[in-house]
């Protein structure tokens, strides 16, 4: 080796920036340099990029245990979907209940990890599920499926609770939207579509409040922000998809006047929320999205008899261009300061 | 070995290869300029999806306008437009250094050209589909090559794994989408898994290597969808779904080879044999859901190559494959159950075998 141009070599490094060692830092320095297979190999093994042998075992330890739970689960409801026939209804709510029993125990007893605790209670909530279903078949109760859901949400809010499990509150919320949208249908027999809209986000905007205000979900573990993200997301295509019915519905009610009200709520609370406290770019892109969506809609229904449609698509075209190259330019400016905040914050 | 440094960067990484007698013989001023370009213009992934679809609304609104304008009439003046509009969108990122305020209007471009030369063609007397949809592929997989913008760069993959789905509907070569699953699933694994050897190979493959995973693994979750379990455009009785085991077994071959690689990159020698036949039976076992072995990869291949996104992917994929196999149709609920639960069981059984190994200090 030649050992001037490492001295060389080594002088520069001190001037360094220590750029974290990301993907696009690697395929740069290959571009870059010149390395062969053998030293991009080791270059690749000392970032970040690649799991230790501690963290792989305890991801792989996880994946296993909770893909085992899911198939299992997924097994044991197939199974009672078959409705096999010949087994007795003894013999199948004993088995439902044996199973409840069995993990119930296993995890007073045995004291596993805080992990197989969560995939416990997870197991025991859905199960729960089953042996109502199970119940309702055997003995043709006539219940409506609102009153399934009803009694799965009430039995199982104990175990969600001490969980402290995101999957589970998820999964609860999921409930929750399926006990309420049923009562709505088979209970009220709402027809009006503005009053499910309205409804469903106001399920899962309060629900969303809890886990961001109460719960004070740490963003920084991926499994919180990737349900927040998701509840978020859901709202905000819920509120387009009933305000983009507003837009072309000729007859107006009050609950579209409040559909419109809780949207402006929404995007304008949302957006203010999102910029000041807990600085996500994600929702606001989001709610940028949402925004675009409506005011393309809104031209079209209130100026087409003020235009011809040559005009108004040309118009349109041109809008849609520059109104997303401004959002971007300003959501990458934003992300960009808040990145250099957090790093002098870490600093 | 393989000691994960968390705040880890590129002075450190300097320092190591001097310490190994490793001339990396870096451009370093090249790569401070590139890196702060990348910098600036790396987007937040639903800050991509909001160009992707004002770029997508701003193109139909153009064709509308074009349309209302009977400007369709004229097949020559399609065609001229179209080459000139989407040199035009390949231009712009070039022109610009891919900055991303220019890639709404670039991307715009692109979709209202490539649709013109499509139309364009087909305008010219020559209405077969199957042509149609050989140039659709062509142009994307050139668009793929040439282009300078991300966004562009995966909308091309997905414009090309379209055309060859729409190709093979067409000729009703249903095996085909075997196939189709497979290159998408191989391109994935194999990128991911010999990623340093292929960037060595070429090195300005990098800039390629983004919109390809993410192109391709998006496609395949797609692909499965649209194809299996898909009961509205498929008739049970007439397409032949016997064929999915193909699938299935290219998949579980592409999970054996992900967690083999793994394996060695981590230095498990003991425990090697066991897992990959633990892993590989279990898989056998879901032959008939080659969605979830699917999702199954997805997450390995984020595990072992830190690519989160691909971690995602592979989770929310196994929670709706698991869910779409209620519905397939190649057989019972009880033979279905009875394949969830023995799955099921080994995987837990595998999960405590890790735990023990581990404990003992025998992995």
């Amino acid at each position: 080796m030649d050992l001037e141009s490492i001295d060389s070599h080594f002088q520069e490094i001190e001037n360094v920036e220590n750029i974290p060692l990301d993907r696009k830092v690697l395929h740069l320095t290959t571009k870059q340099g010149s390395l062969d297979a053998k030293d991009l190999q080791f270059a690749y093994q000392k970032s970040p990029l690649y799991p230790s042998r501690s963290e792989w075992l305890l991801l792989a330890y996880r994946f296993f245990m909770a893909a085992g739970i899911l198939l299992l689960m997924s097994g044991i409801v197939f199974f009672f979907a078959y409705n096999w026939g010949g087994l007795h209804k003894f013999a199948k709510l004993a088995l439902v209940q044996t199973g409840i029993i069995a993990v119930a125990s296993g995890l007073l007893f045995f004291k596993p990890s805080e992990f197989i605790i969560k995939l416990g209670l997870t197991t025991i909530s859905v199960l729960t599920g089953v042996l109502f279903a199970v119940f309702g078949q055997i003995y043709q109760t006539g219940a409506d499926a609102y009153d399934f859901f009803l009694g799965w949400t009430i039995f199982i809010t104990a175990w969600v609770a001490i969980s402290s499990f995101p999957f589970l509150w998820f999964f609860y919320l999921l409930l929750i939207n399926m006990t309420i949208t049923l009562y709505l249908i088979q209970v009220d027999g709402v027809s009006d579509q503005y009053t499910y809209y309205f409804v469903l986000t106001l399920i899962n905007s309060i629900a969303l409040g809890i886990w961001e205000y109460l719960i004070k979900a740490n963003r920084q573990v991926w499994v919180h922000l990737l349900c927040i993200r998701i509840i978020g997301m859901f709202v905000i295509s819920v509120l387009t998809v009933a305000l983009t019915s507003v837009i072309f519905d000729h007859r107006s009610s009050g609950l579209s006047v409040i559909l419109i009200l809780f949207y402006l709520f929404w995007i304008v609370g949302g957006a203010l929320y999102y910029v000041k406290k807990e600085k996500d770019i994600s929702f606001l892109a989001m709610i940028s999205i949402s925004v675009l969506i409506i005011v393309n809609f809104m031209i079209v229904r209130f100026f087409d008899n003020s235009f011809d449609y040559i005009s108004m698509f040309f118009f349109l075209s041109f809008l849609n261009i520059a109104a997303t190259t401004i959002l971007v330019i300003n959501l990458m400016k934003v992300n960009k300061k808040w990145k250099l905040e957090n790093k002098k914050t870490y600093e | 070995m393989n000691k994960i440094i968390k705040d880890t960067g590129l002075k450190d990484l300097l320092i190591a290869f001097k310490e190994e007698g490793i001339d990396p013989q870096l451009n370093l001023k090249k790569l401070r300029e590139e890196y702060a370009v990348a910098k600036d213009n790396k987007a937040p992934v639903l800050v991509q999806v909001l160009m992707f679809i004002g770029s997508l609304i701003a193109a139909g609104f153009f064709l509308g306008f074009l349309g209302l304008c009977q400007f369709f009439e004229s097949e020559i003046l399609i065609l001229i437009l179209g080459v000139i509009i989407t040199a035009g969108a390949i231009a712009i990122p070039y022109i610009s250094k891919q900055n991303s305020s220019t890639e709404p209007l670039s991307l715009a471009a692109l979709i209202v050209g490539s649709i013109l030369i499509v139309i364009g063609y087909l305008s010219l007397g020559n209405f077969s589909t199957t042509v149609s949809l050989i140039i659709s592929l062509l142009l994307s997989l050139v668009i793929l090559f040439i282009s300078a913008s991300h966004l562009q760069k995966i909308t091309a993959v997905y414009a090309s794994n379209l055309s060859l789905f729409c190709l093979i509907l067409d000729a009703e070569f249903m095996i085909g989408f075997n196939f189709l699953v497979l290159i998408n699933a191989s391109v994935v694994t194999f990128l991911l898994l010999k990623e340093p050897q292929v960037l060595s190979s070429q090195s300005r493959l990098g800039q390629w290597y983004d919109a390809i995973l993410n192109g391709c693994s998006v496609s395949l979750i797609a692909v499965l969808i649209f194809s299996v379990n898909n009961r509205m455009y498929f008739d049970p009785q007439s397409m032949n779904t016997s064929f999915w085991w193909i699938s299935s077994l290219l998949l579980i071959a592409l999970v054996l080879w992900t967690l083999y690689e793994t394996l060695e990159l981590l230095g498990i020698k003991k425990q090697k044999i066991p897992l990959l036949v633990g892993v590989g039976i279990a898989l056998m076992i879901l032959i008939q859901a080659p969605g979830i072995i699917s999702g199954i990869l997805l997450l390995f291949l984020g595990l072992f190559s830190g690519y989160r996104i691909f971690s995602g992917q592979g989770i929310l994929a196994i929670f709706f494959f698991t869910l779409m196999f209620y519905y397939n149709l190649n057989t019972t609920l009880l033979f279905k159950s009875m394949l969830m639960v023995g799955a099921g069981i080994l995987f837990l059984a595998l999960g405590y075998g890790i735990k023990r190994g581990s404990e003992n200090q025998n992995i």
